[in-house]
């Protein structure tokens, strides 16, 4: 029912705007704010689709309402210009394409805070991050190439 | 869902059957009820449950629907709708009383439940079936015992 | 969603006031994850959301005197990759780490954790085998509740209305004690576990216990000490015979409850498993 300011950054330019307590910050994102490169799959924090990157980590913007970002830089695949994309491509890194972005938000975090991540560690971190197309070869070779190519 | 559960009272079988059938008494027995009154054949009331955050205060009616006090059997009907997040109960219970002092009881229920009561999940709603049913027995041996 | 109001207080006081004003009505919320899927269910209609996050001393993570303290607001992440957790016990920081996925993690907190009370859950598992005690304060005070008694029953604590959780103390681990936690995940990696142990162990130098905590997840509607089988190893020499009956022990003390994970007498027989593994990774 209350009104809340917030000021955030998203993919680097200041917003400032004025939001309902019960406001999700994915609803915020995709119907407020334009972009709907972050999706909504599940609505429960699972599927990783609607995976952002708050102050670099990642986290499911289908979980966190509007108010918890006040302060936060807010990275969302729109912002991302990455060798990660290219190698998406390259490896044949998506199907239907849902996933990508989580994907995309997922994995940048993990490589901005470790370059050199093993094998096993990217594995690990994206194992939140789910196809439903089942389509993880791609997406792990993706990775990893982009991570040797940096 | 089909929930069972036994409960032995240390007393004679006439005696928990009348205990049984008195629906009032029954009822009151059953922790978390409130506002328990006849209402026709049977009685209405509110039970209220609750698990963790979630509250749920189930209003509605239980009746009898057929007895056969030679065979010791019984079934009820109950019904109730939940006002607080939205859904329905609705119950067939079945009642098998046998032996005599010690008197074995025999609780089938066929439990379905409605709308968003069901996001709680079968298992954690048998486990609170659970805890109510060990409430009620432990009611029901007291209340024979004064009798 | 249901609209509702939200609160963002900058101190505990002035979140203690809030909260002491209307406890029926009000639901505090430190990370979310959990809250929100509540809220998005339409299983709890709060007047209002008290929002924890601003109240920058409960995420303070230190080693004491006396042992460990962690903030509630400390999220898994950060309990997972602090040094000080690392250092009182690694298989605290790998619980932590353990839980669901990095996402929830970020998010996730220690207090919302353990004030959730979700029988299924991590963290208080290893924090039980640890001797953990959870404070909390309200606005008449403060108040150290062993964690052995704050789980009451399925997402049931006993914490007072108007008490909010503050930070979990652990005591210093006797020397030479060794901890561990396993985690039974026969599905997916970031699922809840079917059932989970840690246990804290420690040996004299002929090899008899002188400390022995177990710990059950999973293994009924809250997490449990195996008291009957911490009992049956102290003084006794750590051996495979002493491994065995502590785990039988273990399994005995259990009343899971059936579920997708498994049904209760799959699960009473995985905790025998799990504690003999878990017992002989401390050995």
């Amino acid at each position: 029912m209350t009104q809340h300011r917030i000021r955030f950054t998203l993919n680097g330019a200041a917003v400032d705007l004025t939001v309902p307590a019960e406001r999700l910050l994915v609803d915020l994102l995709r119907d407020d704010l334009g972009k709907t490169g972050t999706k909504d799959g599940c609505s429960v924090g699972v599927c990783g689709l609607c995976t952002v990157q708050v102050d670099g980590a990642p986290m499911s913007a289908c979980l966190l309402l509007a108010t918890q970002i006040d302060g936060a830089a807010i990275r969302t695949v729109e912002g991302l210009a990455s060798p990660l994309q290219e190698a998406f491509i390259s490896e044949g890194g998506f199907q239907c394409g849902i996933c990508t972005s989580g994907q995309l938000m997922a994995a940048d975090a993990l490589l901005r805070v470790k370059p050199k991540a093993t094998d096993a560690e990217i594995r690990d971190w994206q194992m939140g991050n789910l196809c439903r197309c089942t389509g993880y070869y791609g997406i792990e070779r993706a990775i990893f190439k982009a991570r040797d190519e940096r | 869902m089909r929930l069972e559960h036994r409960v032995t009272v240390d007393a004679p079988n006439a005696t928990v059957w009348a205990v049984l059938m008195d629906l009032p008494v029954a009822a009151r027995c059953v922790p978390g009820t409130r506002d328990i009154a006849l209402d026709g054949d049977g009685v209405r009331g509110t039970l209220d449950v609750r698990v963790g955050p979630v509250k749920l205060a189930l209003a509605g009616t239980v009746v009898v629907v057929s007895r056969d006090e030679a065979a010791g059997t019984a079934r009820l009907r109950a019904d109730a709708a939940d006002q607080r997040i939205g859904g329905a109960v609705r119950a067939f219970v079945d009642l098998v009383v046998t032996g005599d002092a010690p008197t074995e009881l025999a609780i089938a229920s066929d439990v379905a439940i409605l709308g968003r009561i069901g996001e709680l999940g079968q298992p954690l709603i048998a486990r609170q079936a659970d805890k109510v049913l060990a409430g009620f027995a432990e009611c029901l041996r007291r209340t024979v015992a004064a009798r | 969603m249901r609209p509702f109001d939200y609160v963002e207080p900058e101190t505990l006081e002035e979140a203690l006031e809030i909260l002491a004003a209307d406890p029926d009505d009000t639901v505090v919320m430190a990370g979310g994850t959990s809250l929100v899927i509540l809220l998005k269910q339409d299983l709890i209609r709060p007047a209002r959301v008290l929002g924890l996050r601003r109240i920058a001393e409960l995420r303070a993570i230190s080693a004491t005197d006396e042992g460990l303290v962690l903030g509630a607001l400390a999220t898994h992440g950060m309990l997972a990759r602090s040094p000080a957790v690392r250092a009182h016990a690694a298989a605290l920081a790998s619980t932590f780490a353990a839980v669901a996925t990095v996402r929830i993690r970020e998010q996730a907190t220690l207090g919302g954790n353990l004030a959730h009370a979700d029988p299924a859950q991590d963290p208080p598992v290893t924090l039980l085998a640890l001797d953990g005690a959870a404070v909390a304060r309200s606005r008449f005070g403060e108040r150290r509740i062993p964690l052995d008694t704050l789980f009451t029953d399925l997402f049931e604590t006993s914490l007072e209305p108007g008490e909010l959780l503050l930070r979990v103390e652990l005591p210093r681990l006797p020397v030479a004690a060794r901890a561990t936690y396993q985690k039974f995940l026969p599905a997916t990696r970031d699922d809840y576990a079917t059932v989970s142990v840690a246990a804290a162990v420690a040996t004299d130098a002929r090899g008899a216990c002188t400390h022995a905590r177990i710990a059950l997840g999973g293994a009924a509607t809250v997490p449990l000490r195996a008291r009957e089988a911490e009992r049956s190893l102290m003084g006794r020499r750590f051996d495979d015979a002493a491994i065995r009956e502590a785990a039988a022990l273990a399994a005995a003390a259990t009343d899971p409850i059936d579920d997708l994970r498994g049904s209760a007498s799959y699960k009473r027989a995985m905790v025998g498993v799990w504690t003999e593994r878990a017992l002989r990774e401390v050995a």
